[in-house]
Parts: C-alpha cells; structure tokens; sequence
C-alpha cells in the first residue's frame, strides 16, 4: 500500500522551525503551543512531524550504547603549525561499557530505597531478565558455534555457558577507513565506538583496529568483512587482518539473568548480583574453510574471494584447523600447528586441504601496527610570507597584477589595474598565482592547470590594496582588522588580507609534495569584511563578495557583505584529487565607495600525516 | 512461561524495539524522559506477554502499551515535561501506526543518507546525539558557537529529509 508522501515544508517555514526546536530541546512553552495548533488538523504536518521525529528517534537509538561514554576526543589543535598525535590506544585498562540497553548494567544497579516493585531498581532487573530471554534466542542463532570454535570445550555449568550480550572491545584506531557502500550496511558512527557482539565490519579501503576487552587487538584491512562473533574472536568472510594476543587470559565480569526461575526472581531478589565469570579463552579467528587458534601469539590472516585461508605466524604459534566441506564442521586430522615464521594455505571445497609453507615462502603482505596519525595545521598565511606553511611568517604581499612578492607599505594603497591575465608566482613555492576576478567581460582564468570561472562580477578589473599575509594592514596609520570582535591582524592571529577585488590561489599538489604521506583534510578560517572598514563613511554602503573555489569550482560564496554582516565560518573538504584552492574577493554593487576590507582569518589547511615510512609488515612489530 | 514463549517474546522484541522506542520519542521528544518510558514499556510488555494473543499485530499491540506508559509518566511528572495535549498525542500516535510501513522504509534511507554526508557532518550528528559531551564542548571544538550548531545540526536534518524524500522517489515511481 502507497502511503501519502511526507511533504517537507520550507526550511524556513514555522513548522520547520518549531519542529526542529522540539528536536534540540530548546523550544519554549508558547512555541509548543504554536506548533499543536499547527498540527492539530493538518493532516500533513502531522506526517511530516512523525516522519522528522522517528528519523530524530532514529538516530538516538543508535547512539544510544554510547552515552555513557566520557571521553575527551581530541580536536584538530589550532595553534599554527600544531601537531597533534592521536592515540590509538586508550584506556590502558578496558572497561565494560554500559550496554544499551541501560538496565542490564550490574554495576550501576541502585539498592532499592522505595519499595521495590515499581521502583527503578526492579524494572532494571526485569528489563535484564527480558534481555535474558532476548539473549537466549541470539545465542541459539548466533554464538553457538562459538563454543565449538572460539572458546576451550565448556566445562562450565549451563547457567554459563549461555553468552550474555555484551560489547567485547572498541575500535581504537582508524587510518583511511572507507566503508563498504552495502546500503544495509551502517558504518559505526562514531571512530572510538564500543564493539557489540555481532557487529559486522564491511571496509572498501583503510585499516581499523579493534581491541577486545581481553587485550587481543584484531587490525582489519580493506577490503574486509569481519564480523565480531565472539568475546574471542571473530569470522573473517573476507580480506585481512592480523591479529595480537596479549597474554591469553581474558574475563568480563557482567550481570546476567539466571536462565531457570526467571519469574522467581524477578519477585524475589533485591539486588542482582551474579557476576559471571567466563572461563579462559583462546583467541580464534573463523574463515570460510579454517579455523586459526592463538596458542600465544601474533599471526596474520588472508581469506581470498575464493575463501582460500592463508595465515601466517609472526609471533608464538597457532593452530590451523581445516573446516571440511559444505557443513562447515571440522575434519578430523585436518589439523596443523604453525610456528614463527611459517605459513599455511587452506582451500576448501568438497576437498579441502591445507599446504605448510615454510619461513621463506612468499605470502600475503600484512599490517602488524597501525600507524601513527598526526594532525598538522598548514598556516596559509605563512605560505604567502614565503614559509612552508609552519614557519610563522608574517607581512608580505604579493601585486596581483604581476605576481611580485614584496613588503607592502601604505604609498602601495593606490588603485591597481589588472590586465585581465593570471599572474604565477615563481617566489613562493605553494602559491600558485594571483588575479584581480574581474568578470565584466569574460571568465576569470583562476590557476595554472587553465581553469576558468565564469561567476565572478564585474569589478572593473581593478582592486585598491595588494594581497596582505599580516600582521596589522599596512596603511597609515597600520589598521587592525577586527571580525566577530578578534583582531585578527595581531598575534595569535592572523590574516590573508584580500582588499576587493583580488585572488590568490594555492597549489594543493605542491603542498603534499611537500608533506609526504600527507592528506590534506579541510580548508578553514573565518572570512568577512573587517569592521575597520566602517571608519568610510560610506561604509554602510559597502558591498562586497567573498568566494572560494577548487579547481575552478565554487565552493564557499558570500555577496554583498560589508562591515556590519560579521564572521562567516567558511570550511571546505579537500578532497585527494583536489589540486587548487583558490581564495577570492569581488566588489559588490559598490564600486564608487570604499571600505571593502575583505580578508580571511586564520586561513588553515588542516593535514593528515601518515607515517608510511616503515615496511608494511614490519610495522608494529618487534 | 516456556522457553518457546520466551523466545518468541525476545524474536519480537528485537525486532520491533526501535520502533517502540521512535513510538515515544513522537510523545516525548526528550531523550531521557523517552528513556525512561521505553525501560518501563518493556517492562510491562514482559509483564503482559503471557497475555498477548499472538495472532495479533506485537508492534501495535506494543506502541498501546507505550502510549499508556507516555500518559503514566506524565501523570507523575507533571506539566512541565508535557508537549502536546492528550488529543493530539492520540492523533500523532495513529498517523504513526497508519505510517509504519512508510516509516520502516524511510529508517532503511536514513542509513545510506547518513553514509553521504560529509565526515565533518557525521561527526556533529554523532557527537552531539551520543550525549557524551555538552553541545558547548562540540561547538568549541569546532571553532563555532552552541547556537552556530545547532544550525547546523538543523541543516543537516533537514539534508537528511531530503536525502529520504529522494530516495523514496526512486524507490516509488508514481
């Protein structure tokens, strides 16, 4: 049956508006009234309402394992030519984290202090014991097999031998992870997720680290499918990974309902306290035709589209056993232990089979240790003082009618004329040329590579200040350059000075060139017209246009922007194609008056660095 | 109870709890008093299982037992977490039900929008749904200010709408 469509109102429509307050939480009482009136017999605002709601119910039901979590992650620094080195390990003792199902936490259980049914407390332990029961089924559909193949033979009572759900690790790294475009495939929203039992892994490219609460850590590399079935271990249906086993011994202490007498205990008990305590474990990895068992160890292991299993022992040793035919189970005597250095192959089929392969065979090249991440922010205005974008240079200008780079001084304040052509500019290694974006007559040529852009208006192909990289404006006397009430022409800040009208842009190759194993991330900064510019008097009349374009494309454009319009945030993706930045400004409908100090703020290119100096597969190694 | 009537309540519950939780969240749109009512809906749907005729529809017979549950707590809590008056919830909670196959198929869109917004935007969504930390902290390290995201994170939904509308398009040509 076709439902009616949602139809969306304008995003700023009243009921857009008031929906969107009841979602951040931030609407007032006379608002909610507005909006019940707006949706009470309006048989479309109240789809609309329930379709925007259960997308917002949506997205909290997702997060919700997270909450609990407090967990400072780090931000790009922005002090100039900072670093940032982002840990992949963290907490150096893992904790079980809140499920999300929040009752089923054993430690936060309140003792009762009201009378006990009705009270949290009780509805917390029926909530579990509904988990329980919930529990059972996913044990019977998914974890059983792992007591056949992740864990030691059972030799525990049948209260225990029944998994509860529980997050066994967290992803503790991610370098270039690109997720699989399977549109039922849900990446993990967050780069320091919990892991839950059952979740799947589905990577086109990049490498993710996922500790388990044991200590074992697993480095998945794309293209991979791994899906986490055990607290120790995993089903590798495809691509890499390799696995290091810390120890061997590893327990998760959490609540679980008794299996037997559930209701008796839901009446009975006031304080849940059965900790479990999981018997040892050795740590298994799964592949379409094998099973690789840590006997204390680091290994690594390939399943090819074929499901071909090739694994490879580093560290220690492990067992390698051959799964037969299309039941999956074991074969016996199909067996084999691996010692450091050694490898093995396993095909399947109706014949399965397994070759040994010795220490100097050619195998699979795998990732030992992920590698080090740092954040890097390239100060733009050092780059046009004629530094590497970390020196902190400051006061140069650059004529955007020829390209020279020289100091600036106020006799330099005069009207210039372009001459409609793209200026490079040989001086300064990462800046590729200027231009005075004139588009009076024809496009504007904006780089070297020839790309033109046909938007800008026409501004008489003149501008009236040199680019500045400062560092208070030179003029007399030298100005300040205030937006959003920061000076942004004194220490720590700087700015790219673009009096309208003017152009510069930016050669992203050479600057990774530059960076090797660097990716450029995002261009930011804060762009206006500096509020100096009001001492015009006609500066309530300015008008101005500030834009930002890659390869010719527009990606940022503001208009008719003077000195009372304040601070826009302008951040571009930078994209591993993307070979120029190119940061402009026009004249807007003003060209008889003054007082178009366009400029940009802190101008950064936030940069990925990648130590990919090591050997793959010695990295993280001994 | 036996273990079959076990499972087939946990078959049940599994599947349709998001559900039962978006039910609420179309009542009570605070995530912690949503919270609370979800923990004590399951409660009774446990509760009242041996009850449940299992010819009947479970996500309805659910979203009734979760709309007594929204109209317990308010009852309890007074006014002040009260958003809408009780005809208009009981209209919101009928389009709901009327809309679930409309719903279910949008919730399948949301994930592939989701995976098309920028790293940048997954991230603030991420964040700031997660609840770990204040929309201050967020906003401050990303150089912006709490109301400068909440616009954002309104673009974004509004992004993400749109994205869903699309994908309904192309999923039902008319």
């Amino acid at each position: 049956m076709n439902h009616a469509p949602v139809i969306l109102p304008a995003a700023d429509s009243e009921l857009a508006r008031l929906v969107e307050s009841i979602c951040d939480g931030t609407i007032a009482p006379a608002e909610r009234d507005r909006l019940e009136s707006l949706l009470t017999d309006d048989r479309d605002a109240k789809l609309y309402y329930v379709a925007y709601l259960d997308m917002h119910a949506q997205m909290q039901w997702v997060t919700r394992g997270e909450e609990q979590e407090v967990v400072d992650s780090p931000a790009i620094d922005a002090s100039v030519g900072a670093a940032v080195e982002l840990p992949h390990q963290l907490d150096p003792e893992p904790q079980i984290p809140e499920p999300p199902f929040p009752s089923l936490s054993t430690t936060h259980y309140p003792l009762p202090a009201t009378p006990f049914v009705g009270s949290w407390a009780f509805s917390c332990m029926v909530s579990a014991v509904i988990m329980g029961v919930m529990l059972l089924v996913f044990w019977a559909m998914k974890v059983t097999h792992h007591q056949h193949i992740a864990e030691a033979p059972s030799q525990s009572a049948p209260s225990d031998a029944m998994p509860e759900m529980v997050f066994v690790g967290r992803i503790t790294g991610m370098v270039d992870v690109k997720w699989s475009d399977d549109p039922y495939f849900l990446p993990p929203l967050s780069s320091r997720a919990y892991v839950p039992l059952g979740r799947k892994y589905i990577l086109s490219s990049g490498l993710l680290e996922i500790t388990y609460d044991s200590g074992a850590k697993v480095i998945l590399e794309g293209p991979c499918t791994y899906e986490v079935e055990s607290t120790a271990g995993g089903y590798l249906a495809l691509g890499k990974l390799t696995a290091k086993v810390v120890g061997g011994q590893w327990s998760v202490a959490s609540a679980k309902p008794q299996a037997a007498n559930q209701k008796s205990e839901i009446r009975n008990q006031k304080s849940p306290s059965s900790f479990i305590r999981h018997p040892s474990s050795l740590f298994s990895v799964r592949t379409p035709t094998a099973v690789i068992t840590d006997l204390g160890t680091e290994f690594g292991v390939e399943v090819s589209d074929e499901g071909t299993t090739e694994s490879r022992v580093f560290r220690g040793s492990v067992k390698v056993l051959v799964l037969g035919g299309t039941a999956g189970l074991p074969s016996s005597g199909r067996e084999v232990i691996l010692r450091e250095n050694e490898s093995a192959r396993v095909e399947g089929g109706d014949e399965p089979r397994i070759t040994v392969l010795g220490a100097s065979a050619k195998t699979a090249d795998f990732t030992r240790g992920m590698p080090t991440v740092t954040y890097k922010t390239l100060d733009l205005v050092d780059v046009v003082a004629g530094g590497d974008g970390f020196s902190g240079r400051r006061n140069r200008g650059i004529d955007p009618t020829n390209g020279q780079v020289g100091a600036m001084t106020p006799k330099d304040s005069t009207v210039l004329f372009g001459n409609g052509k793209y200026h490079r500019v040989e001086a300064l290694p990462f800046v590729d040329g200027v231009f005075i974006p004139d588009g009076g007559k024809d496009a504007v040529q904006v780089d070297s590579a020839g790309n033109m852009f046909a938007g800008f208006p026409d501004t008489r192909n003149a501008t009236w200040k040199p680019i500045w990289a400062g560092g208070m404006i030179p003029s007399n006397p030298p100005s300040a350059a205030f937006l959003g009430g920061i000076d942004y022409a004194s220490p720590p800040h700087c700015l790219l000075f673009l009096h309208a009208s003017n152009g510069i842009t930016f050669d992203l190759e050479a600057l990774r060139r530059a960076n090797p194993g660097g990716r450029l991330l995002r261009f930011r900064a804060v762009a206006g017209n500096s509020s100096e510019a009001m001492s015009s008097p006609d500066g309530a009349r300015v008008s101005a246009d500030l834009w930002v374009l890659v390869d010719g494309k527009v990606r940022f454009e503001r208009r008719d922007i003077n000195g009372y319009s304040g601070a826009f945030s302008v951040l571009i993706l930078i994209g591993d194609n993307d070979r120029f930045l190119t940061l402009a400004t026009t004249d807007g409908e003003s060209n008889a008056v003054h007082g178009d100090w366009t400029m940009f703020g802190d101008p950064r290119l936030d940069l990925m660095q990648v130590d990919a100096n090591e050997p793959k597969d010695k990295r993280g190694g001994d | 109870m036996d273990t079959a009537r076990h499972e087939q309540f946990a078959r049940a519950f599994v599947q349709y709890q998001d559900r039962v939780y978006g039910h609420i969240v179309t009542m009570l749109p605070n995530r912690h008093d949503a919270e609370d009512v979800f923990q004590q809906t399951s409660l009774i749907l446990w509760q009242k299982w041996e009850q449940f005729d299992p010819e009947r529809d479970f996500l309805s017979w659910s979203c009734g037992i979760a709309r007594n549950e929204v109209r317990n707590f308010l009852r309890r809590h007074g006014r002040e977490r009260v958003v809408f008056s009780e005809r208009l919830m009981d209209e919101l909670a009928e389009v709901r039900v009327e809309a679930q196959p409309l719903l279910t198929q949008r919730r399948g869109l949301l994930a592939e929008c989701i995976k098309k917004l920028d790293f940048i935007a997954r991230e603030l969504i991420e964040r700031s749904y997660a609840g770990r930390e204040s929309i201050n902290i967020i906003a401050r390290q990303f150089h912006t200010t709490p109301n400068a995201l909440y616009l954002r994170l309104r673009r974004i939904r509004r992004e993400l709408m749109e994205c869903i509308e699309q994908g309904i398009g192309r999923e039902d040509p008319q």
